[in-house]
């Protein structure tokens, strides 16, 4: 535990840095967009820059710490806010903003035509502001407070094109199934403050030995953080929540619903790992819990013809397996596979934002193809993402993934389905990239051009990446002592690559030939919740507002009749002006305070 | 340092923006959140004078009222949609069909 000044100054400027932008940008959001645009750039990347320079020193493994505030002091417990940076802390940190500063680039081109720029602009910061805070805090109610504040600026920037109800709609489930989630964080947080009084990291990992007699704690305690991950991270049972939240701009779905905010549940886990693995059947749960999400994911995303939904499915999917690889008990490979997964994943978003873009708006792959001839750049850049994420080595893919299917082989039948799930990906993507790049195009007299310089940076920024991100970072994630046969694995997915692919191809031609259409089979979890939980609601609401609503309401009609004949007279005072009934108010409570106030001088 | 002055400062003025807020603002949502700072306002008074008493029970009782109020907002925001609806405006001006 280190606290000198100079990096505890350095903590303090990646954190406020955001918030200082969002200030601003809140503040001067009447001004030119040109300031605001330049402000909230600025601030993240002099965050960006800052957790370069602190990278050395926390890469070393020294933990630096700063402090906030002492937020409660009861008797009894201490809820202190404050900062604390690791290499995990770092990797975040590193992640958010230069993801986060990639976007916000990005996003000058996306919305150009857009005349909330100010507002949207501020969103993104805030929403960098709570990500940092969810990842620096060294208490899980720090934690909660970012977890929280992600969620509301994801509500915030779903429902971003608020003149649209099924945009508001999206927002509203996307922030009501978080909620669920939320419930089981804040049961595990009353459940751990109750056994140990304390919810400090390193105060709680270092009462493990306390908890290890108390295997009931420790599984509630869990078994909550667990469905925490499930709202947050889009696992399955809860994950129905991110394809909606596609609504929003596609920077956005890029930033929040791809690299960072998704992978939150990632992070927790990763921090109270020791706890996960400590407490009975929470590694099978997560293990469980990461394969049924994997499937559903790459299922779905294999029928899909909305492209944005086709990669939020992946998305799902691809968390599915960071979970896997945690429920696997390797927190390095997860993290290492959530830092691939932000490159190519960001990119294919980006990419699918140009394609958006250039097409005013066209979603349905069906409306695209051939977009290879007029968008070269843009096809280039996904096919590179799409790649990296089949696993073609030596792209970025190929290293996290392998690493996870390498730990998978001492468990024979999760290899299997890993296998099983690489084949889906190369097979979704294959048909994606078909439908969209090659083919005759069929589009509606639109001629697709390419975006702005500031659209295009950030793409090759993260296509470079994704080239040789796996490559340069690998070292830092895979422990020497584990051997990673790589001519196998490379043979393997080589074939996969090579079989599949022509697969995904001839399905996409055959899927074009017969015009179907998107199948509803896979909402089969909507359609649940729907029948228990939302219809049942309505019913209930609609059966009191009918049997028990009047009733009250003549009880209530009743006293309202008596005090109208009883005031009749002095209610003429009431001009209904709301003004001049709030000034009367207000200096009757003044005249009431001088009567009492002058019998005491 | 800030002392509880300071913070009953502060209160203070938070509540003389919100009630003025309150009597000059014409749009209804503007004057609920007017409401819910002068609200605020008291419950940072609360705070700011619990540090000279050295009292926790002030804090854990300022928690129990924004929960309070959170349901209260709830009423307060169906109560402005409900009228929006009837009228197709948010202006408190055009509100006063309401009396008596």
């Amino acid at each position: 535990m280190v606290t000198d000044t100079m990096s505890s100054i350095f903590l303090y400027m990646i954190l406020f840095l955001p918030l200082t932008g969002w200030l601003l940008a809140s503040l001067l959001r009447r001004t030119t967009h040109r300031i605001v645009i330049w402000i909230t750039c600025a601030t993240v990347l002099g965050s960006f820059i800052t957790s370069l320079i602190i990278s050395p020193k926390l890469l070393d493994g020294m933990v630096c710490n700063a402090k906030l505030i002492n937020w409660l002091s009861l008797p009894g417990y201490r809820f202190s806010l404050g900062l604390m940076a690791d290499k995990l802390t770092l990797l975040m940190m590193v992640m958010i903003t230069g993801v986060g500063f990639l976007v916000h680039m990005y996003s000058i081109g996306y919305m150009a035509d857009d005349r909330e720029k100010n507002r949207y602009f501020s969103y993104l910061n805030l929403f960098i502001f709570f990500m940092l805070f969810l990842v620096m805090s060294d208490s899980l109610i720090g934690t909660f407070i970012g977890w929280e504040g992600v969620g509301l600026c994801s509500y915030l920037l779903i429902g971003f094109w608020n003149t649209s109800p099924a945009n508001i709609a999206a927002a509203s489930k996307a922030f009501i199934m978080n909620r669920i989630g939320d419930i089981g964080f804040m049961v595990a947080m009353g459940v751990l403050l109750a056994a140990i009084s304390t919810l400090n990291y390193s105060e709680i990992i270092a009462h493990l030995p306390d908890l290890l007699t108390q295997p009931t704690i420790l599984f509630v305690v869990t078994l909550g953080l667990i469905i925490a991950v499930a709202g947050k991270s889009a696992q399955f049972p809860l994950y129905t929540w991110l394809p909606d939240a596609m609504a929003g701009p596609t920077p956005v779905s890029a930033l929040i619903h791809a690299a960072t905010m998704v992978t939150a549940g990632i992070y927790l886990v990763s921090r109270l790992s020791v706890l996960f693995y400590a407490a009975p059947y929470s590694a099978i749960n997560l293990l469980w819990m990461g394969i049924a999400t994997a499937f559903i994911g790459g299922v779905a995303a294999v029928v899909q013809f909305d492209l944005k939904k086709i990669f939020a499915y992946s998305t799902v999917s691809q968390l599915g397996l960071m979970v896997i690889a945690l429920g696997l008990g390797q927190v390095k490979f997860a993290l290492f596979h959530m830092l691939m997964h932000a490159f190519f994943k960001a990119l294919l978003f980006l990419g699918s934002g140009n394609i958006i873009h250039a097409l005013h708006g066209e979603q349905d792959i069906r409306n695209m193809g051939g977009l290879a001839k007029s968008l070269p750049f843009t096809a280039t850049a996904m096919g590179i993402g799409a790649l990296a994420m089949m696993g073609l080595p030596p792209l970025s893919g190929f290293y996290s993934k392998d690493a996870i299917l390498e730990v998978a082989t001492h468990h024979a039948g999760i290899s299997y389905l890993l296998i099983i799930l690489s084949c889906l990906t190369v097979f979704y993507l294959s048909r994606t990239l078909y439908f969209v790049f090659l083919g005759t195009p069929r589009m509606s007299t639109v001629t697709p051009h390419e975006g702005t310089l500031s659209m295009q940076i950030p793409i090759a920024i993260l296509g470079f990446l994704a080239v040789v991100g796996g490559w340069i970072t690998h070292n830092l994630f895979l422990a020497p002592g584990i051997e990673i046969s790589h001519l196998q694995l490379v043979i393997t997915s080589l074939v996969i690559i090579g079989v599949i692919a022509p697969m995904g191809f001839a399905w996409a031609k055959r899927q074009l030939h017969d015009h179907e259409n998107s199948p509803r089979v896979w909402s089969f979890f909507e359609i649940l919740y729907d029948t228990f939980a939302v219809k049942p609601y309505l019913y209930l609401s609609r059966m009191l507002s009918i049997h028990f609503e009047r009733q009250v309401a003549a009880a209530f009609n009743g006293f309202a009749q008596i005090a109208s004949v009883a005031s009749w007279g002095i209610v003429r005072l009431q001009t209904g002006s709301i003004g001049s009934v709030v000034l009367f108010m207000v200096v009757a409570i003044a005249l009431i305070l001088l009567t009492v106030l002058g019998k005491f001088i | 340092m800030i002392s509880s002055t300071h913070i009953l400062i502060l209160s203070s003025i938070l509540f003389s923006i919100g009630l003025i807020g309150v009597i000059i603002r014409r749009n209804a949502i503007v004057a609920l959140m007017c409401v819910e700072l002068m609200l605020n306002a008291g419950l940072l008074g609360i705070i700011g004078s619990s540090l000279t008493t050295r009292d926790p029970s002030a804090q854990i009782l300022v928690l129990f009222i924004m929960l309070i109020a959170a349901a209260e907002v709830a009423v307060g925001l169906a109560i402005i949609v409900m009228a929006f609806q009837h009228l197709r405006d948010t202006d408190l001006d055009n509100y006063s069909s309401m009396k008596w």
